[in-house]
């Protein structure tokens, strides 16, 4: 495969860095893929996911109580390790509690030139919920407006949102190519690309993108028959969990995590008014942004989960998951408290499941204990 | 110095409106009166528009279910042999387990008929979605907790409040096929408005020294308002409450004779150890308070002078309301005021400050609840920034609930050397 994208996710600091030099723009760190980042690419800026090293923690403990979440914890020692300090600015949009935390804790011990913090309502379905959120999202495109010191034209705006939904597209493309009896990618490898997306410029990613959709199915790496499973929860950018887990000789052939299909699984529908280039009015763009961001895959940190369970399911039978492995960062009170009923749901509906909880290392003997386990249950059971 | 002291005469009338909630709370099935949930705070004023009906407040039921050990750790062990782990919340795990035992403080688990939620804390739409599916019953919410300052909330955040509230009303007559009352409304809400406007003066009168209560009367004085703020009876309660607070300022009456040192204490107290105030005062030390009781139940602004104040009005309306969509204003705002500023880390940062400075304090203690990642919003870097400020401060780890997670003589290590760092010793043994 193209090794751009583990060339990205290795060395996101250096790239970001040298882009910014490079093109001499601003970078935007955003803490929630619930951040609409077609407004922060409008204004020509790059935005970008914090994320954490996956190395201990010890510089976060001074700052976050110990019932935080792992994610968390990682993200802001990578904060004041100093790793981040190119960045002009951090957004936040309304989530779970820990990484508001983390968030807050950032702006009080971290420098940054652009600080925002974007209300995104947790009932996503009620007609005041939409209003209001329309009116927050005009208010944040006036704030970055002013912390750019340029408006955020309508040309601007509709070609950021053609390039997202351009991106999107492309993800479902990667994505089918694991619907095939026999997956033409790796698990692995597809999370890496999503992570990469995550950390670099959309137009230059595409390129790539698109050049791994043509190559990836002819790749002499093709994973082999193995049993099919789903991988559901938060946020995880640690590769090692789908590298073990089809070492095991099983097929991560779906997701529904933060990092993963959840952050772009939603296109804005096409034709939009939002999009492309002379059409519609400004506010045309706010409500196509703020439909796609109320009606994406909803994460278990919004009041209505439902969506979300169907969602998964329908997840289940397009990719012919015979499993789904159910994860969560220690902690993590919003998918702590999804799974138990979550898993009832997929048993009713014949899909077994079972659960890892994960820290910020992960216990790679355990989790390929448990999945063993999983997939000889998985062979005894009637597909 | 020694202080004389007084028992507090309207310390019985708390316990009885208490009382009087929970025993119409169970017999409501019985007497026709529909059982609505919400959390502690739950937007009462709003439902009371319905008319008359019994609230199972979540929080309060957990707090009172985990007076009882045997009892609890059935609850918790409940809860978590269907999947709820250890380190979700506390509160929500004995509910749970009470509901799925069916079995509570007071007899069996009162089935609500409807939930009627005002979302804040991000385990709440969890927890009445849960109990929405395992009871089948309806569920509504309604956000709080979207604004960054809740200090000084911003008119888009109220009226998004008051939006869902209009919306609300209309639910609430579908599912209880009763017609809406404005002028029940109107009256619930002035009364919550003036159960929390006296208690959040009685919280003010905490700064005369000696203090006039403690802490740990302050944790049973400020249950009326939050379980029932909007009955007239809970007004009365807070006027007597008020007069004999502001006597025993007038004639310096003392919570705690030897009074020597003063502190705050916060978020909600491991209910099971309330005795490491009593071991606290043998070093001469009260505790005269802390943002959990006094903003859970009281309405609190940043004044001009840059001081936290009492919320005697609000920009805009009348008071009292004279119409829905003002009495829903009102009541935004209280639900901004009750949630404490927990999603503004400044602001939670700034009310610590207030109270250790203005309410005359030398130190403060923090209990990093792991029951309730609520009230521990900030915790760690409000120590800090007090630290900074050169004021003490003791940080412990437990449960407000779970006894599991109780280590009683680390806590009293910490306390000692706490109270070492005060240049305090213990005056009586
Ligand atoms: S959703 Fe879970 S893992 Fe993600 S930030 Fe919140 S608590 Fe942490
Ligand atoms: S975490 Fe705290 S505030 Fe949130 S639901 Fe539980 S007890 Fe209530």
């Amino acid at each position: 495969m193209d090794d751009w994208f583990h060339r990205i996710v290795g060395s996101r600091h250096e790239h970001a860095k040298n882009w910014k030099q490079r093109t001499g723009r601003k970078v935007v760190g955003y803490f929630c893929a619930y951040v609409p980042e077609e407004l922060i690419c409008a204004t020509g800026a790059l935005p970008v996911r914090v994320i954490g090293s996956l190395r201990p923690t010890e510089l976060a403990e001074a700052h976050i109580p110990s019932m935080y979440c792992s994610f968390c914890r990682d993200v802001l020692a990578e904060g004041l390790s100093g790793a981040y300090d190119y960045l002009d600015g951090v957004v936040m949009a309304k989530s779970c509690i820990h990484l508001e935390h983390a968030f807050e804790c950032w702006g009080l011990n971290i420098p940054a030139a652009f600080k925002y913090y974007l209300p995104m309502p947790w009932v996503l379905d009620s007609p005041e919920a939409r209003k209001y959120y329309l009116a927050e999202l005009g208010r944040f495109k006036e704030k970055l407006e002013d912390w750019s010191g340029k408006p955020i034209t309508d040309d601007a705006l509709g070609q950021s949102i053609g390039m997202y939904n351009r991106y999107r597209q492309s993800m479902h493309r990667l994505y089918d190519l694991r619907k095939t009896d026999l997956p033409l990618v790796s698990g692995a490898e597809v999370s890496e690309i999503v992570l990469a997306s995550m950390l670099s410029d959309k137009e230059e990613f595409m390129p790539h993108l698109e050049r791994a959709i043509q190559e990836l199915p002819s790749s002499p790496n093709r994973p082999k028959a193995g049993a099919r499973l789903m991988v559901a929860g938060g946020e995880n950018y640690d590769l090692e969990l789908f590298r073990v887990i089809e070492s095991l000789g099983a097929n991560v052939v779906i997701d529904e995590l933060c990092m993963g299909s959840r952050y772009f699984w939603t296109t804005i529908p096409s034709p939009v008014k939002g999009e492309g280039k002379g059409e519609g009015a400004a506010q045309d763009r706010l409500e196509a942004l703020a439909d796609r961001y109320l009606c994406r895959p909803p994460c278990p940190a919004k009041a209505t989960p439902s969506p979300r369970y169907e969602h998964l399911l329908g997840l289940v039978k397009d990719f012919k998951a015979q499993g789904v492995l159910l994860i969560q960062q220690k902690f993590c009170s919003p998918h702590a408290l999804d799974i138990p009923d979550l898993m009832r749901f997929l048993k009713e509906h014949g899909v077994p499941s079972y659960t890892f909880e994960f820290d910020i290392t992960l216990a790679k003997g355990q989790l390929r204990t448990r999945t063993e386990a999983f997939l000889e249950m998985l062979e005894l059971e009637p597909v | 110095m020694t202080y004389k002291t007084a028992k507090l005469e309207n310390w019985q009338w708390a316990k009885e409106i208490r009382l009087k909630h929970y025993k119409k709370l169970m017999s409501a099935r019985e007497n026709g009166t529909p059982i609505v949930a919400a959390s502690g705070h739950g937007p009462w004023s709003v439902v009371a528009g319905i008319g008359d009906f019994a609230a199972l407040c979540g929080e309060p039921w957990s707090g009172s279910t985990g007076y009882y050990p045997d009892l609890s750790l059935a609850c918790a062990e409940a809860a978590e042999a269907r999947g709820y782990g250890r380190d979700v919340c506390g509160y929500m795990k004995l509910y749970f387990g009470s509901m799925f035992l069916n079995k509570g403080p007071f007899g069996e688990f009162p089935k609500p008929d409807l939930v009627f939620q005002s979302l804040d804390c991000d385990l709440e739409p969890h927890w009445y979605n849960i109990v929405g599916k395992e009871l089948n019953v309806p569920v509504y919410f309604v956000e709080i907790g979207t604004d960054f300052n809740h200090l000084k909330p911003r008119e888009a955040s109220i009226q998004y409040l008051v939006d869902g509230y209009l919306r609300g009303i209309e639910w609430l007559e579908q599912k209880t096929g009763k017609r809406y009352s404005d002028e029940l409304l109107i009256q619930a809400v002035t009364n919550n408005w003036e159960s929390r406007r006296l208690w959040t003066e009685v919280c003010e009168m905490q700064k005369a020294i000696p203090a006039p209560l403690d802490i740990k009367s302050m944790f049973t004085l400020f249950i009326p308002a939050e379980i029932n703020p909007h009955e007239a009876e809970s007004v009365a309660f807070y006027k007597a409450l008020k007069d004999e607070v502001k006597h025993r300022v007038d004639n310096q009456i003392a919570a705690v004779p030897g009074e020597r040192c003063r502190i705050i204490h916060d978020s909600v107290p491991p209910w099971y150890a309330l005795h490491i105030f009593r071991y606290m005062e043998e070093y001469g030390v009260v505790a005269i308070g802390g943002s959990y009781v006094f903003t859970l139940s009281g309405s609190w602004v940043e004044g001009e002078d840059g001081h936290l104040k009492p919320m005697t009005s609000i920009p805009g309306v009348h008071i009292p309301p004279r119409n829905r969509e003002e009495a829903l204003r009102i009541q935004a705002w209280i639900d901004m005021s009750v949630v404490r500023p927990v999603s503004s880390m400044d602001s939670a940062i700034f009310i610590w400050k207030s109270l250790v400075k203005d309410w005359k304090c030398q130190g403060a203690v923090f209990h990093v609840n792991r029951g309730c990642i609520l009230m521990g919003y900030g915790m760690v870097e409000g120590s800090r920034a007090l630290r900074a400020e050169g004021f003490p401060t003791m940080v412990y780890e437990a449960s407000h609930v779970d006894k599991r997670d109780w280590n009683e003589s680390d806590v009293r290590d910490r306390i000692d050397s706490f109270m070492e760092s005060l240049g305090l010793k213990r005056v009586t043994t």
